[in-house]
């Protein structure tokens, strides 16, 4: 199992190399460039020097290889460069300031993502055909079609505007929290009911659970003894990727409820073509992407014996 | 460029041009200006009074930028405070924010509450005393002296001199100092030799004009007669800048961080919390207080960006002011609470198209016409765009000299006339027209405007134009794509200080081949000597009858004789304004908050 | 995914495989257990009425989409309008209307792509193992990681707005699962056998892959369609909302939800339908996909 876990890390340290090479190239021949070098109106107001400065100060004349390798070369040593955009400030301070705040955002969805839709599904598939069930993939559908900003700005007119129990703008005590976490959860929340109560039923089918029903065991006690532990398997690979994506900050989210993480950066760096942005914010993403499925993988095994690392 | 306008992505290039400058003069170690004489400071009067503790709200103390974001602001115990929004606050704490650096929208915005300048603009955007006492100037307009107040303080108390005022143009003028970008182009060419310090034709800045002839008296040498100079001083760069700070905590302009800034103006900045909000609280020392206690105690600035969420915050209380979405406009002022809370105001501020004067068939003057004329901008204004903009048929705007309502009858919305013109160039119902493009940024408003400007070029006209909308990083290097994508790139000019010259020497500059990148995009360079002849001319000229004669010939060369663009609108502004809110004045400056008073 | 996961999705393919042997067509059998459940039915069936309804755009639009009418600006609905008008004064019903055929074509045309690349370079992966499937699985790996929504923004940026750009980088970004799915697949197929019989029998590589294995592993592409196919519809109004999908005046069910986002609180009719038509669709995908994971796995 160790050679297995030290294999895959080996493979995903290349992985994140080639995401590296394959974003830098793709961030470097996108047309724009930073430091509003290209527009012919505002340039007026900028001197030659000043304008070829800026482009030897950014290493902009160079060749991309040599570039990359500047960036390969500092970002082993955790420097990440000059954001262009924030400029006078290094992209890991940014990182380091801004990210917490969407891992913070991003992990009380998950969490609550996960706990509520594991409980909603179960609750589901074992009051089958019930007011229940019908109840819950009702929250579920709601949950996958309703776009995000319309949840938004629905709940920001009936809470805020209309009721005044929340706060619009604003981040760091938990009333401003609520409508964040509620928009960002719901859509994934939707997701594992459904996974959730699909893996219970089918779970309920298997002989085993017909054994330990014919053995007379009360229904609480084959759902969370027998029931529950061989369902949650498939939910964790997929909770996995999932959680990996609300950890990367949601650009919609943040910038409707003014929470200062990373995703609003990530947008604006693209569209200021700051490459050290860029770069930095798509391989925390990456890493996050290979590494949490690499944990839904060694967990997935751990739980499900019948799994061979080979 | 105008702040309240501006929309976030054009903002973020404009600041990006301030700030990568400052960035660099960072980078480069930049020296002070050597020869600048010391702020020597022992004539000072004393200080007439002693702050009273009482009065200054304690600054908490700023967050280090790399900090994690707290949550907002403590309550405090006063409920004067000021909420107010800027959506486009991207940059970090100081770049940027270095009033000699300005031009970026966050810069000029947030050095108005900081700075006071030799002058402000009154509601009718006329020259008041404010840092200067009153001023003369010579017969032939090119010496301006200035008599300065003598109780001119900066926020920790120490006074403020001409020499102060002398040291901070010519520290704006180094060439290594930030102010090398956006600012310097309101003292480049106007004060004698800060042309040839910025172009290091001379290393030291003794040759630029600007003189503390004695304490309070500050004298201006100017290039050539300039009437406008009175405006133009109370442009951001004109403002004085605490040589100790900038000598202290230059290096990274990291003096300008909460912790290290001295300003001179009715606030100081005591926060910044990036990407979050900013906090300045009433400073005691400005002498416009007259020693007595502010009427608002605290300015906090949040930076929302989506337009919903700043409506909302703004119904909830959350916000004081905020600028009315063209989207909501409709819903606002029928509203039976907002209604009475929108105040509407014209932004010095056209919107145009560039048209490619340099590629067939936008050679033809009948063919530009015919663009123009075909624009139904009543429409456009009323129906498309909600009543947020009003009609522009020339580049200068209401109120300027050279505006005037007649000046070009011939470019109102004229369909039969704009076919006859373009059947007259050889494309009869726009027939062997083709394809173009127009270039601009992806915002909502530019979006919708645009949309309907396709539609009736090709009911007029007959003819396809495509939008092309993209980020404004991706503008500049479309334009330069080979061969040439023939196409109207679109623009808006916004004043930096109320006078027509502002606008019009722009428009020179920028319509001639750029001096920044050496290279010229020959479509669109602009050669009519005689519209370049009279701008400088009535930039000379100082009778206003004459000027205003002297632009309106200009204009029109330039809107409908030889078009070079094609003006679309005039801006409008409307804010919403809490009744709480009282003191400021609206003009086409934008709102001045000098006096703003807040009750609880 | 990895080694470990596809251990589970075999199990299907198992199945699968001894499916595809009795006389009695598999496929029809499923369809009928698709039929039988009344959600999945009715997902299938609002499907196929927003494919006719994109098919015959032309026919059924009352208005030309980008017909402005500046006389008639973000009207309510009327009988005129049955749905309003924008603010431009087109009517919002041919827009949807067309904006169907938009959105259909991206979700199905980059499905169709993705699951082609995927299934050409699983089965080649799994089927040859080796080298290939090292070289492969190691660029689909790259893939995995990265961030699709950012990934597919990141390519827009580079290659500009339109509708084939945004096919191009949709395709780009979901080959992956479709690629691992097949792998996953044709690499247990490969010792069962009946492939190792006709292998003896002396038929070639490419005739095992296309006639033994790929329709064994076309049930899991089915499903795994069903729930891309609605993804890729989401991409593109989040993109167009955004403001880097297509190129207004397009009608696109994400053009029409920006369009109508700035005007939302003013007149909410001009974002409620498009966003209403856009959850619609993405139930009946949910729906039809879930049926067709209940219909295709013999076990239920």
């Amino acid at each position: 199992m160790w050679q297995y876990i030290t294999r895959r890390i080996l493979q995903s340290l290349f992985t994140l190399w080639m995401l590296s090479v394959i974003t830098f190239g793709i961030a470097k021949v996108t047309p724009g460039s930073p430091l509003g070098l290209d527009d012919p109106e505002l340039a007026v107001k900028m001197t030659p020097e000043m304008r070829q400065s800026l482009i030897t100060a950014y290493d902009l004349d160079k060749p991309i290889p040599w570039q990359y390798g500047k960036w390969l070369f500092n970002a082993l040593q955790g420097e990440l460069g000059l954001s262009l955009s924030l400029r006078n400030e290094h992209v890991q301070d940014i990182i380091a300031r801004n990210w917490p705040v969407s891992a913070q955002l991003g992990l009380s969805a998950g969490v609550l993502s996960i706990g509520l839709g594991i409980f909603i599904g179960v609750l589901a598939a074992v009051k089958r055909n019930t007011i229940i069930d019908y109840a819950s993939m009702f929250i579920s559908v709601v949950g996958t079609a309703v776009p995000n900003f319309v949840l938004a700005i629905g709940m920001i007119l009936l809470f805020a505007v209309t009721l005044h129990w929340l706060p619009v703008t604003g981040w760091g005590t938990l009333d401003r929290a609520i409508m964040p976490i509620f928009v960002l959860m719901l859509g994934p929340l939707a997701g594992i009911a459904r996974y959730a109560r699909a893996s219970v039923l089918e779970v309920i089918k298997q002989d085993y659970v017909r054994t330990a029903y014919a053995k007379g065991l009360t229904q609480r006690v084959i759902i969370v003894r027998h029931v529950l532990k061989n369902a949650l398997i498939p939910v964790i690979t997929i909770s996995g990727p999932m959680l990996a994506g609300l950890l990367t900050g949601s650009f919609f989210v943040e910038t409707m409820f003014t929470v200062p993480g990373i995703g609003n950066a990530f947008v604006s760096s693209i569209n200021t073509r700051d490459y050290p942005m860029i770069m930095a914010q798509t391989m925390l993403f990456g890493s996050l992407i290979v590494f949490l499925n690499l944990a839904a993988d060694i967990l997935y095994g751990i739980a499900d014996p019948r799994i061979r690392f080979n | 460029m105008k702040s309240q306008s501006m929309n976030r992505r054009e903002f973020l290039r404009l600041a990006g041009i301030a700030a990568a400058a400052a960035g660099l003069a960072a980078c480069g170690a930049a020296p002070s200006p050597t020869a600048a004489p010391a702020v020597a400071a022992t004539t000072a009067p004393k200080a007439t009074e002693a702050p009273k503790a009482t009065e200054a709200p304690k600054a908490t103390e700023a967050p280090k930028p790399t900090e994690a974001p707290k949550p907002t602001a403590a309550p405090v115990a006063s409920n004067k405070v000021l909420n107010l929004n800027f959506p486009a606050f991207y940059g970090d704490p100081g770049a940027g924010s270095d009033p000699g650096c300005s031009g970026g929208a966050n810069t000029v915005f947030m050095n108005q509450l900081m700075f006071s300048t030799l002058v402000y603009f009154d509601d009718k955007m006329v020259p008041q005393p404010d840092c200067a006492e009153s001023w003369s100037v010579s017969a032939d307009s090119t010496v301006w002296t200035f008599k300065l107040r003598k109780d001119l303080k900066w926020t920790d108390g120490t006074p403020i001199t001409a020499k102060d005022f002398e040291w901070t143009i010519k520290r704006n003028s180094s060439p290594e100092a930030c102010s090398g970008a956006a600012g310097i182009v309101y003292m480049i060419d106007v004060i004698k030799g800060v042309s040839d310090y910025v172009n290091k034709k001379t290393t030291t800045p003794d040759g630029i004009g600007v003189k503390a002839v004695d304490d309070y008296t500050l004298e201006f040498t100017l290039t050539e007669s300039a009437g406008y100079f009175i405006q133009m001083v109370q442009y951001n760069t004109y403002a004085p800048i605490p040589r100790k700070a900038v000598e202290e905590f230059g290096k990274d302009t990291k003096w300008t961080r909460p912790e290290h800034v001295l300003s001179n103006g009715p606030f100081k900045l005591t926060e910044w919390v990036q990407d979050q909000q900013m906090t300045m609280v009433a400073n005691t020392n400005w002498y416009g207080y007259g020693g007595k206690p502010a009427p608002t105690d605290k300015v906090v600035i949040k930076m929302i960006k989506n337009e919903a969420t700043a409506i909302a915050a703004y119904e909830t209380g959350e916000l004081d002011v905020i600028e009315v979405p063209s989207g909501e406009l409709a819903r606002v002022t029928t509203d039976a609470k907002l209604k009475d809370q929108v105040h509407p105001f014209n932004e010095l501020l056209t919107q145009y198209m560039i048209i490619p004067i340099g590629s067939k068939p936008f050679d033809d003057v009948r063919v530009r016409q015919a663009l123009a004329m075909a624009i139904d901008r009543d429409t456009l204004s009323k129906s498309v765009l909600q009543g947020a903009v009003s009609p522009a048929y020339q580049m200068l705007v209401p109120t300027m000299l050279g505006y005037d309502a007649q000046l070009n009858p011939e470019l109102h919305y004229n369909p039969e006339k704009a076919k006859q013109l373009l059947a007259d160039a050889g494309f009869p119902g726009g027939k062997g027209f083709p394809m173009f493009y127009i270039n601009s940024n992806a915002t909502d408003q530019y979006q919708t405007m645009f949309e309907a400007i396709q539609a009736m070029f090709k009911d007029v006209l007959g003819i396809d134009m495509q939008l092309a909308l993209m980020d404004a990083g991706a503008r500049g290097k479309w334009r330069d794509e080979k061969p040439f994508k023939l196409h109207l790139w679109r623009e808006r000019w916004g004043m930096d200080f109320p006078d027509s010259h502002n606008t019009m020497n722009f428009m020179v500059q920028a319509r001639q081949k750029s001096k920044a990148t050496n290279e010229t995009h020959p479509e669109f360079e602009y050669k009519n000597t005689k519209f370049t002849d009279l701008v400088a001319q009535a930039a000379k000229e100082v009778d206003a009858t004459k000027r205003h004669e002297l632009y309106k010939q200009a204009d029109r060369i330039l809107t409908y004789e030889d078009p070079a663009i094609i003006p679309v609108y005039y801006a409008l502004s409307n804010l919403l304004i809490k009744p709480r809110v009282s003191g400021y004045w609206l003009s086409g400056m934008g709102i001045n908050y000098r006096n703003v008073t807040v009750t609880g | 995914m990895s080694e470990a996961r596809t251990e589970k999705q075999s199990k299907t393919a198992q199945d699968a495989a001894h499916l595809s042997r009795p006389p009695d067509n598999p496929w029809i059998k499923a369809f009928r257990r698709l039929l039988r459940n009344r959600a999945a039915a009715a997902g299938l069936i609002i499907i196929l009425l927003f494919l006719l309804i994109g098919i015959l755009a032309d026919v059924i639009s009352p208005y030309d989409p980008i017909k402005v009418d500046f006389a008639a600006v973000r009207q309510a609905p009327t009988l005129q309008h049955l749905m309003g008008t924008d603010k431009q004064g087109r009517d919002i019903l041919s827009r949807i209307i067309y904006g169907t055929r938009l959105s259909m074509s991206i979700g199905f045309l980059s499905q169709i792509m993705a699951v082609t690349i995927g299934t050409i370079l699983g089965s080649v992966a799994g089927y040859y193992g080796g080298k290939a499937d090292t070289l492969i699985m190691r660029i689909t790996d790259v893939f995995y990681a990265f961030p699709s929504l950012l990934f597919i923004i990141i390519l827009m940026a580079a290659f500009g707005r339109g509708f084939v750009n945004l096919l191009v980088a949709i395709t780009f970004s979901a080959w992956v699962g479709s690629a691992r799915l097949v792998r996953g697949q044709v690499l247990q197929l490969k010792e069962l056998p009946f492939v190792e019989s006709a292998r003896a029998l002396g038929a070639s590589d490419a005739h095992i892959i296309l006639r033994h294995m790929l329709p064994n592993v076309l049930s899991t592409l089915m499903i795994a369609i069903s729930f891309g196919i609605p993804g890729a519809i989401l991409a593109e109004s989040g993109l167009s909302f955004l403001g880097i999908g297509l190129v207004p005046p397009t009608p696109s069910w994400g053009i029409m939800l920006n369009d109508g986002f700035a005007v939302l609180r003013a007149v909410p009719h001009v974002v409620l339908f498009p966003a209403l038509v856009i959850a619609i669709i993405m139930i009946a995908f949910l729906f039809l996909g879930d049926g067709l994971r209940d219909a295709l796995d013999p076990r239920g």
